[in-house]
């Protein structure tokens, strides 16, 4: 009987190590297998030009490669910047939209081309008193077409690019591209018309709001908990995904003009056409 | 049982990768259909429309008349950009005038262009405009002359400094308005823009309703390229944008005027001066509106009344040689001098005694010449010249005055002619009286109208009632009269001081 209780109980905790405890063991051990998902926080506190526009997209390109990347916090302030750039960033965050939900938060100002990017996001969130809006394009017109002694040119254009009227006309197009990316990222959540879109005005966020152009007010914690939300995960990990690449820029040296005294002024440093707002206080000295 | 327990592992197995999936992911991602980058093949840029009428090559008014351009207010604009439209105002038989800041030798003044002028045209003036040149204008359009007034929200005078990156900014409207304060208009500090329907830019609008007006005639479409809106209580707004027109200033929905016509029609104020230029004159109406901007500077109806002199007269001018006229050194003198100063001033005179019948006519003459020219004057109501010296003349508007001494200047206006009558007691005093004709200046005449009374002659040449007293013009004076010592008592004079020398 004896013989026959420890060999009985044996059999039980064999069966237990074999069927509950191992199999456990091993499913915690699988379970680790399971990667802590990742919500990827991509930075712009710059003009969008072409330096930060390709650090941008290095890190999306990042964010839609890295599986356990789940979602992208896009955090904003920027007051926009080229339009080729502004373009190039949307259409890449469109891409990534498609497999991975994208939020942006405006920590200070998205205008202007940046406001265009968050316009390639799922949600936009934002701090009460940031600055939202200013959409559209700003152009300095080039001279009137000229002809010089000692310069030939192959057509009247050569030297200017294009006619003032029709560089003016151009701006158009771009426009029409910008108000179509705000109205088919904001859907129906828009407020305002396109009189009201169009007019260039900022708003504060609060105003924003009201009008369609956000989806809420709040923390940037808070825009991390909506985009785990949408992104449908419950518990995570941020990286900021600038670390994740190489590529560093010089803070603003490229886009802004700078004076001899080394002010970095919100003037482009060359004339082009930009999805830019250059605040009005910015043109008058303090 | 066996097959229990491998069920029982399995799950077992399985509870921690559950749990550890499900505390980590909730849920696939679905991205939203609705977002999708904009269709950027599809975008067109917008073509302006080219319905404009050519505009008209005929000469078609060509009187001569003058249109000034104010250029003595810092104007911000050039007069190249302005080539169509002069080119218009000279296909149509006007003359251009510019008035400049500070005079050249010779030039005349404003003062004195408005005399003949048919028109005043300020564009984008950025210095405004003293209380006598606004005087000198209200009075030129009280008079049938046309002031064109044009204010343009891009021809503000815009300093940017780049070293410091500060601006200094001056709108132009406010000089415009100083000018146009009289008139009940002003331009507001705005520029208009359509943000829905628009001519390839926001701030290039399209303007539709048109006021019933000789300037608005066959409008259907004008496109202004950057405008400011203009306020009139008083006057006709012309030209105003429609519902989804807004002004900078406000985005309420007014009816916002950027043509205004004053209440008289005498002052056309306008917000856009783009569109005078090329290639924006061709682009829908707005070679029309340009067309009857030009009819609307060469429609002075003038009336000519004195304070115009010398600038009365518009064809050859003949000076009569009446009977009471003899031509003597004194006579020839005073004929040659006017001859001079009528020929500086690009106008022809001849000396005779038949003028044509198209020609203008100035007739010297004394009160009481029997010259049949003097029956012009007997439709002026109230004026009676003395038949001989010692009567008194009355005159319109100054009543009853002494002949002596005083000459008269009347303008009569015939149907193709001007009459410009100097007349005085005396033929002496006529001539004395024709040196305003010498001088071109008529300030020392008291003028009401088209007659002027005048200083001319000495009242001394008359008899004053003194003929009791006998003056001696040769009389010898002698300094020993004891008169003179009872008029003039000699004072005592101090002894002289010793000098040292004695």
């Amino acid at each position: 009987m004896s013989d026959t209780m420890p060999g009985k109980k044996w059999k039980t905790s064999r069966t237990i190590i074999i069927f509950l405890l191992l199999p456990l063991l091993v499913g915690v051990a699988f379970s680790f297998l399971i990667p802590r998902p990742i919500i990827g926080v991509i930075r712009l506190n710059d003009a969008i030009y072409f330096e930060s526009a390709n650090a941008l997209i290095q890190q999306i390109e990042y964010a839609r490669e890295n599986a356990r990347i789940r979602a992208v916090l896009l955090v904003l302030n920027t007051p926009g910047g080229t339009v080729v750039d502004t373009e190039a960033v949307y259409l890449e965050l469109i891409q990534l939209q498609a497999q991975k939900p994208v939020v942006a938060y405006v920590q200070g100002m998205a205008a202007s081309g940046g406001y265009y990017l968050s316009a390639a996001s799922n949600e936009v969130y934002s701090g009460p008193s940031s600055i939202i809006g200013n959409v559209g394009v700003i152009v300095t017109l080039p001279e009137d077409p000229f002809i010089v002694e000692d310069i030939f040119t192959t057509g009247p254009y050569k030297m200017t690019g294009a006619a003032r009227d029709t560089t003016l006309r151009e701006i158009d197009v771009i426009k029409q591209g910008f108000y179509q990316a705000v109205i088919s990222g904001r859907g129906e959540r828009l407020k305002l018309d396109a009189e009201g879109l169009l007019s260039g005005q900022t708003w504060l966020a609060s105003e924003a709001l009201q009008h369609g152009l956000i989806d809420g007010l709040g923390s940037m914690s808070e825009a991390l908990d909506h985009t785990a939300q949408l992104a449908k995960i419950g518990h995570y990990d941020v990286v900021e995904l600038q670390n994740q690449i190489n590529y560093s820029i010089l803070y603003s040296y490229g886009f802004f003009t700078e004076t001899s005294e080394g002010v970095i002024t919100p003037f482009p440093n060359k004339a082009g056409i930009y999805l830019l707002y250059v605040p009005p206080s910015a043109r008058r000295l303090p | 049982m066996k097959r229990k327990y491998i069920y029982i592992a399995v799950g077992i197995f399985l509870l921690p990768i559950l749990v550890r999936g499900l505390w980590f992911y909730r849920g696939w991602y679905r991205a939203p259909s609705t977002l999708s980058a904009p269709d950027y093949e599809s975008f067109r840029m917008p073509i302006p429309p080219t319905n404009s009428e050519p505009k008209s090559e005929e000469i078609t008014d060509p009187d001569g008349r003058v249109v000034l351009f104010d250029y003595s207010h810092y104007n911000q604009f050039n007069f190249a950009e302005l080539d169509p439209f002069l080119e218009d105002l000279s296909l149509r038989g006007a003359r251009v005038e510019i008035v400049q800041e500070t005079y050249e030798p010779g030039e005349r003044p404003l003062h004195e262009r408005l005399k003949y002028a048919s028109a005043y045209v300020v564009i984008a003036p950025q210095a405004s405009f003293s209380p006598t040149t606004v005087s000198l204008v209200e009075r030129f359009v009280d008079r049938g002359g046309r002031l064109l007034v044009i204010s343009d929200p891009t021809r503000n005078l815009y300093d940017y400094y780049y070293e410091y990156f500060s601006e200094s900014y001056i709108s132009e409207a406010l000089m415009a308005d100083s000018l146009l304060a009289p008139f009940d208009i002003s331009y507001a500090n705005d520029f208009l823009y359509n943000l829905l329907e628009n001519e390839g830019n926001f701030r290039h609008v399209f303007f539709h309703q048109f006021a019933e007006d000789e300037l608005t005639d066959d409008l259907s479409e004008l496109v202004f390229y950057g405008s400011r809106s203009i306020q009139t209580n008083s006057g006709i707004a012309l030209v105003t944008g429609d519902e989804q027109t807004r002004s900078s200033q406000t985005s309420a929905d007014t009816d916002l005027a950027v043509a205004v016509r004053s209440l008289d029609g005498g002052v056309l104020a306008i917000g856009d001066f783009t569109f005078l230029t090329a290639p924006y004159n061709q682009v829908a109406d707005n070679q029309i509106f340009i067309d009857h901007l030009i009819d609307f500077l060469l429609s002075r109806e003038r009336s000519v009344d004195l304070t115009d002199y010398p600038y009365i007269f518009r064809q050859s001018v003949a000076l009569l040689k009446s009977e009471d006229f003899d031509l003597t050194s004194e006579t020839l003198e005073t004929i040659t001098s006017i001859q001079n100063t009528f020929n500086t001033r690009g106008q022809n005179i001849v000396f005779t005694d038949e003028p044509e019948t198209d020609e203008d006519v100035i007739v010297l003459a004394p009160f009481d010449s029997e010259s049949e020219y003097l029956d012009a004057l007997e439709n002026i109501d109230d004026l009676v010249l003395p038949i001989d010296t010692f009567e008194n003349l009355t005159v319109p508007h100054f009543g009853e005055i002494a002949s002596e001494g005083i000459g008269l200047v009347v303008i009569v206006q015939e149907d193709d002619r001007t009459l410009l009558f100097l007349l005085a007691a005396s033929m002496d005093d006529v001539l004395e009286l024709a040196s305003i004709l010498e001088t071109d200046e008529i300030d020392n005449c008291l003028v009401w109208e088209n007659i002027g009374i005048c200083k001319a002659g000495s009242a001394m040449d008359y008899d004053y009632g003194f003929d009791d007293y006998d003056f001696d013009y040769d009389y010898d004076f002698d300094f020993d009269d004891p008169l003179l010592d009872d008029l003039f008592p000699e004072e005592d004079q101090p002894e002289p001081t010793p000098t040292p020398e004695g």
